[in-house]
């Protein structure tokens, strides 16, 4: 599973060329000096929108210092498992450009998503809190960046209660948000809505990049047969709201898709920035 | 954990700790009695008290701007009311008493102050949150994939979980709620369970008649939350 992640994980080399997988990395190194030179203000000048995670870019300059040499960025591509179910955390995924889905397997063999976790977010809180292992798998989504760093490196801070602790907890409490959110929308809301506000949260944490999702993947996603996925995702084309192109989905009229979902994407939306 | 220790609170986060901890510990808390229908918290109110249940029963609600909403999750004697007091950022949830009962309330700043003290507190609120968040993860998957009939025998089972009785009280609107439905549709769906003879429901009360048959007709959702909660201090 690692290994077939390692291909993807960038050189050095790549990095100082400034390949687009990690628009973060470019300038660690250059920052990184001048950093563990005790100029935690440097931080904001070095890496100044760069840092496209959002836990990365609220760490204080010296914590983030410390953190940098254990910082590995790594490619990661659609449908990879991060984790398998029940296995152990190894790394703590911060995603940059990529989207992490935590799935469900059902005893039918059905499958439904629990949760979404992109820029705003980190995988492996379960590791960090020491839990038993999750009762679901993460799974790559939408490919693209993310910066990982060893399990260890990152409960070493959050047990010294460091400004990772902090930055974990406020984390946490967000993915309880988003879940108790997904669970009434689940109950509550049309196929239809459920359909858009879950485009709309992918398409906050992937940006424009590519959305490879062909509607047996939205299916497995969101716990619904995919010929109902065919029904809602074909009135969103009909409507010029979403287009296709070889089996990459893109979202023509954004202010639309908005109109077309729930209010859970409102609520949803406030823990993206 | 000596059983002498477990009969201290009642409450298992609060059976976890060691004997010194827990003695330190229950200078601030203070024994209350919950009522039924009380309301602990609101969404986007700064939390000013976290609840430990002992025999009482908390109901945690989203509610959509509609008014209406749908239980994500309940605590009982094996959590605490509240955890957002110890993660920080602003609740999201209504957290309703559902069956009246005894609970330790205790100062939210102090709470977070003892658990940033790190110690067997910290370990239990940490890996309770995982349990937590679990439970409402199958929340997720239940109200898309199964039917009301197996996620009403799901939450009457995890209420029966956690109290000593076999009768409870259960409102109407408190089962819509828990099923995603609207009010008159709540009694067509009791009563399939009672025609089986798993429950006896009348007025808003409600009698486990046969927990085996419950079970027998739970969603697998039952099992893996039961096992999170019942592995997660250990």
């Amino acid at each position: 599973m690692n290994e077939a992640i390692n291909k993807h994980t960038l050189t050095r080399k790549d990095v100082r060329l400034g390949q687009p997988a990690s628009p973060g990395i470019a300038r660690l190194t250059a920052g990184a000096a001048a950093i563990n030179q005790g100029q935690s203000e440097v931080k904001s000048a070095a890496f100044g929108g760069l840092l496209s995670n959002r836990m990365l870019a609220r760490l204080p300059g010296e914590d983030f210092a410390r953190l940098l040499p254990y910082l590995e960025p790594v490619a990661l591509t659609a449908g990879h498992y991060l984790y398998g179910l029940g296995n152990k955390v190894d790394y703590i995924y911060f995603p940059e450009t990529a989207v992490i889905s935590h799935m469900h397997l059902l005893e039918d063999g059905n499958t439904t998503e629990v949760a979404l976790v992109g820029k705003e977010g980190m995988t492996g809180l379960s590791a960090v809190f020491n839990a038993p292992p999750t009762s679901y798998w993460s799974q790559v989504i939408i490919g693209g960046s993310a910066l990982r760093v060893e399990i260890g490196v990152i409960t070493e801070d959050f047990y010294r209660a460091e400004a990772m602790q902090g930055l974990v907890l406020n984390y946490a409490s967000e993915r309880i948000a988003q879940i108790s959110q997904r669970a009434v929308c689940n109950g509550r809301h049309t196929l239809q809505e459920r359909l858009a506000t879950w485009l709309l949260m992918i398409h906050d944490r992937a940006g424009d990049g590519q959305m490879l999702l062909t509607h047996e993947e939205i299916a497995r996603h969101l716990g619904a047969r995919r010929a109902s996925i065919s029904v809602a995702a074909n009135l969103l084309r009909d409507g010029r709201i979403i287009g296709y192109n070889r089996g990459h989905l893109r979202i023509l009229d954004r202010a639309a898709l908005r109109s077309a979902a729930c209010e859970c994407y409102e609520t949803l939306a406030r823990y993206n920035a | 954990m000596s059983k002498a220790q477990l009969s201290l609170s009642g409450n298992r986060l609060l059976d976890s700790l060691s004997l010194e901890e827990y003695e330190q510990l229950s200078e601030h808390l203070e024994p209350v009695s919950l009522s039924l229908s009380q309301v602990l918290f609101r969404p986007e109110e700064r939390i000013r008290h976290a609840y430990f249940p002992t025999t009482s029963i908390v109901s945690l609600l989203t509610e959509l701007q509609d008014g209406s909403g749908m239980e994500v999750g309940l605590v009982g004697r094996d959590g605490v009311v509240g955890i957002s007091a110890v993660l920080g950022g602003e609740e999201t949830k209504v957290a309703t008493c559902q069956a009246e009962g005894k609970a330790f309330k205790i100062d939210a700043t102090l709470l977070q102050e003892e658990f940033r003290r790190g110690r067997l507190l910290q370990r239990a609120l940490l890996r309770y949150t995982h349990a937590l968040m679990t439970q409402i993860s199958q929340s997720v998957v239940c109200n898309a994939r199964h039917n009301v009939e197996g996620r009403l025998a799901r939450w009457l089972l995890m209420y029966h979980d956690r109290l000593d009785t076999d009768d409870f009280e259960m409102t109407h609107e408190f089962m819509a709620n828990m099923l995603g439905v609207r009010r008159p549709g709540v009694s067509e769906i009791a009563n399939s369970l009672q025609e089986r003879g798993l429950i006896r429901y009348q007025r808003g009360h409600i009698t486990i008649l046969d927990r085996a048959g419950l079970e027998a007709l739970v969603c697998e959702c039952y099992a893996i939350v039961k096992e999170k909660f019942e592995s997660f201090l250990l």
